[in-house]
């Protein structure tokens, strides 16, 4: 047996140690041995990793040997596949084997029986795949190694969707891992032209960043766009897709969110099929979906379950629920504070009526009440669920009804803040709900300064700032500003899944038809 | 970039400076309903009906307190007047509310104009409040009348004027507007309703008055104030008020009767009225045609009288339209002696005889004195009710046989 004696000084490895962090493109070497001990190091003696000396051919015997983490891998496969055909190997084994080589391609093609083996020539590969969950295989005296992929541990599987959830519609929504992800997308879409291209981002993490477009719908100069963004991104870790969301979008003062967010496979497959792009992170079952417009806020995925009458009544709801969420509060204002002669009499005298010994003006009592709705919102995420009937308790008997008992606030105002929430709650996106949670308060302090008129000066900033607006590249009031006419079947109004046959422009610029099929004329055929 | 940064800073440092500019606490103004205009030595006494909210809409139980307030404040005129009463009310009077400006009749004969301009130029009303005459009893009184059922009294008088223009029609329901087309308009005379204190005003204003199943003092709206200019000249009765309502074509409902041969009567519900006026001007004499056009429903027939047949439907069609020119016919005649032309005649000429009307416009009081009235009535009956003959004579019958 030869060994190419390609033997490092304790010095060198100390170096390749220290380096590897920056340069990574250190070799592997020829002495197991030697690998030994840099990888140890590097991973600082962790308990967690794993490693396993085999001696394989008893005739001419040769070392080998395999890493792993120990959270990382799945144990079935390691066992059964991988240490099960390497150790009943010394049977089987061809002696006619010259050098480390021969038995590199004869492990790598007639050995190993794990689903995908990657060669690994250089030792960033090597931890990042081990790192990953791969087991890795160096051999004595050769200088490259294996990565076969054992990659498992715990899992949630496929859960149903917490955050939006829907009445009609499947009910199965992303988890963490992001093979699992793509999985459910590609599930849903069985075309060739669906593209996943994979990026490495986070110089800790190493996260696994996808990004999938379904090419030939796609529009290239988004998908460019979109490349370039995820490629020039240098940070050390992306722990979820919000990092991603923020490092990429296009408004980073604007509180409209300009990048959508998902749990739903369903959702992310009807924008692949509109053109956009979907970004899977791994670690996240939040999936990001751009280009994302101001009206894709306010749709559901389920309003195209549906027909389109009930799709549009929700939406328009949805619409105005969007309004009264943002200015409920900053109306009542204006309206008892310097318009009372808007107010029917009678209203009137019965909001007169409340207001009588409110220690308070109406803008302090509203934020007042604001602040503890907020407050109370946040405390029932954070709390626990076996508690969290008590703070309902507490918010609606204590806060509520004695605070209007005890005359610190109107129950008119109850009234308003209580729409307000109401209305917060019906948005399909939670980005949303967030962005009208910030300008209600803008809002009401417009109200309070100025009534009526403060409102229409904030309500013209805001359109100011909305026009400004792009994702992508794409203005984000499309397909309102700029207006396109033959898109507005898919805005407010939900027209009938028939007519709907074209995709959005600007999104999708080339292949625009969605169906060729006109109902009622096919039907008509038949007769 | 940063100079964006420094003028966003700065605009929301400044904005509070304002200091909720021109902003109004609910709790800092009090809201009248409803004001009457008096006459006091010097000029005007005003009295504004506020509202006391607690007692009307407060989730407290209701105290011992009445639901509105009358204060009184006297003064050359009427803005003098109004704000001479923070004297007296705990905070600023807030006008937006008003409902009812009762005028007193003493006042309307010297001429309302003095007391309009503040109502018109002043922003904060509205121009939808209503404007009546306070008959025989001060307009002050009117205010103070504690009515049932409407805790608010202005809310009452509003309601029952809207509800007595449209079902019984001998009241107008005039509004600011309509008020300053009919003083300033040429060729036509304004009107205002008048309202009356039924019972004894004094106990009206306590608390007790609705507590009564019969109240020891009601308002009521009845019969139609002419103005000549801005001075009111006389009264129409309710006869001559419902024909005034029915020749400006300004009823939607109203109940009519007349005699049968024997003793009786026939009443019909007139449910679609519709009314037409032709001017023609022949020289310097103008004759109007009024067209009238009614459908009605047999109400009530306390008499022995046929209605099965086309024919004897007819005959009652007549009776009807008889009666209707009739009381057209007085209204008209009454009009004439006041020598008002409430009716706008004078604006129809205008509109559709322009040039005519610009020889007329001078002397229009003696042209329309001298007008020639041609009544036409259609009255079409269309329902007889649940049942066809009236059952009088059945009655009659039966008694006999016995």
């Amino acid at each position: 047996m030869r060994l190419r004696s390609k033997k490092r000084t304790a010095e060198e490895k100390q170096k390749i140690i220290e380096n590897i962090s920056i340069s990574d493109q250190a070799e592997i070497s020829t002495s197991l041995r030697e690998n030994d001990e840099i990888i140890r190091k590097m991973l600082g003696n962790s308990d967690d990793f794993i490693s396993r000396k085999i001696l394989l051919n008893k005739q001419q015997p040769i070392q080998v040997q395999l890493y792993y983490i120990d959270a990382l891998v799945d144990k079935d496969t390691l066992q059964n596949d991988l240490l099960g055909c390497i150790l009943n190997l010394p049977s089987k084994v061809d002696p006619s084997w010259k050098t480390e080589k021969d038995l590199y391609d004869f492990l790598q093609n007639e050995t190993i029986n794990t689903s995908d083996l990657t060669k690994i020539e250089n030792l960033k590969e090597l931890f990042s795949n081990l790192l990953s969950g791969d087991t890795i295989i160096l051999i004595e005296g050769y200088s490259k190694a294996f990565a076969t992929n054992t990659r498992g541990g715990q899992d949630r599987g496929v859960p149903e969707v917490t955050t939006q959830k829907i009445i009609r519609g499947p009910k199965e929504g992303f988890t963490e891992r992001i093979g699992t992800n793509i999985g459910l997308v590609r599930r849903r879409i069985k075309d060739p032209n669906l593209w996943v291209k994979k990026y490495c981002i986070g110089e800790k993490t190493q996260t696994e960043v996808s990004i999938a477009y379904i090419n030939g719908i796609v529009n290239d100069d988004i998908v460019k766009e979109v490349d370039q963004r995820l490629s020039r991104i240098e940070i050390d870790s992306i722990l979820e897709s919000g990092y991603i969301e923020q490092l990429i979008q296009d408004a980073k003062y604007s509180p409209f969110p300009t990048i959508n967010n998902t749990e739903r496979p369903d959702t992310i497959a009807a924008g692949l099929l509109e053109g956009r792009i979907a970004i899977f992170v791994d670690g996240s079952p939040f999936t990001l979906l751009v280009p994302a417009l101001f009206t894709d806020f306010l749709q559901s995925s389920e309003d195209y379950y549906q027909r389109s009458d009930i799709g549009t009544l929700l939406r328009l709801l949805r619409t105005f629920a969007f309004f009264l969420a943002m200015m409920t509060p900053a109306g009542y204002i204006a309206l008892t504070m310097f318009h009372q002669e808007m107010v029917p009499t009678t209203l009137l005298v019965g909001l007169a009526a409340q207001r009588e010994g409110i220690p308070f003006p109406a803008f302090i009592e509203a934020l007042i009440m604001e602040i503890t709705f907020e407050l109370l919102r946040e405390a029932g995420v954070r709390l626990p669920s076996s508690v969290g009937s008590a703070i309902s308790i507490v918010g609606a008997l204590v806060l509520g009804q004695a605070a209007v008992e005890a005359g610190i606030v109107s129950s008119a105002m109850v009234i308003v803040v209580s729409l307000t929430a109401i209305a917060s709650f019906v948005f399909p996106s939670y980005n949303l709900a967030i962005t009208v949670r910030i300008l209600r308060f803008g809002f009401m302090a417009l109200a309070a300064s100025f009534g009526f008129f403060g409102i229409f000066i904030g309500l013209i900033l805001l359109v100011f700032h909305l026009v400004s607006l792009r994702s992508f590249g794409i203005p984000y009031t499309t397909p309102l500003a700029p207006f396109i006419a033959v898109d507005q079947k898919d805005v407010f109004v939900q027209s009938v899944l028939w007519k709907e046959r074209t995709r959005p422009r600007l999104i999708s610029q080339k292949n625009i038809t969605r169906s060729k099929l006109n109902l009622p004329e096919a039907q008509k055929k038949k007769r | 970039m940063r100079g964006r940064k420094y003028i966003l800073i700065i605009t929301i440092i400044v904005l509070p400076l304002t200091g909720c500019w021109s902003a109004t606490e609910l709790t800092d103004i009090i809201i009248a309903t409803a004001i009457g205009v008096d006459k006091s030595e010097d000029g005007y006494r005003l009295s504004v009906q506020i509202i006391n909210p607690g007692e009307i809409a407060g989730s407290a139980e209701n105290t011992t307190r009445t639901a509105t307030t009358t204060y009184t404040a006297e003064g050359k005129t009427i803005f003098e007047a109004l704000r001479r009463m923070t004297t007296i009310a705990p905070r600023r009077i807030f006008l937006s509310h008003v409902q009812v400006v009762v005028i007193s009749e003493e006042v309307a004969k010297e001429g309302i104009g003095k007391v309009l301009d503040f109502l018109v130029r002043d922003h904060e009303f509205r121009a939808d409040f209503i404007l009546l005459i306070a008959r025989d009893y001060s307009a002050k009184n009117i205010v103070s009348v504690i009515t049932p059922l409407e805790r608010i009294s202005a809310n009452k008088i509003t309601s029952s004027s809207a509800a007595s223009e449209k079902y019984w029609a001998p009241t107008r329901d005039v509004e600011l507007n309509e008020l300053m087309q009919g003083i300033l308009s040429p060729g036509r005379e304004a009107v205002l309703s008048g309202i009356h204190i039924l019972g004894d005003e004094d106990l009206g204003k306590f608390k007790s008055n609705a507590e009564k199943t019969e109240p020891f003092a009601l308002l009521y709206i009845n019969e139609i104030g002419v103005f000549k200019g801005d001075q009111l000249v006389g009264w129409l009765n309710e006869d001559e008020s419902k024909g005034f309502n029915y020749i400006t074509d300004n009823v939607t409902s109203t109940v009519g009767g007349v005699d049968c041969d024997d003793d009786g009567r026939i009443i019909v519900e007139v449910f679609r009225s519709d009314v037409k006026m032709y001017p023609k001007v022949d020289g310097n004499q103008v004759t109007m045609r009024i067209h009238a056009d009614l459908l009605v429903n047999l109400g009530e027939i306390t008499c022995d009288i046929s209605t099965e047949t086309q024919e004897d439907l007819r005959a009652i069609e007549e009776k009807i339209e008889e009666n209707l020119n009739e009381i057209m016919q007085n209204t008209i005649e009454a009009a004439k002696k006041l020598e008002a032309d409430i009716f706008g005649f004078g604006d129809r000429v205008r509109r559709s005889l322009p040039r005519d009307w610009e020889r007329l416009e001078k002397d229009w009081t003696t042209h329309f004195l001298n007008t020639n009235i041609l009544l036409q009535s259609t009255v079409n009956i269309r329902h007889s009710g649940m049942i066809h003959d009236p059952f009088m004579d059945d009655i009659k019958k039966k008694n006999q046989e016995e």
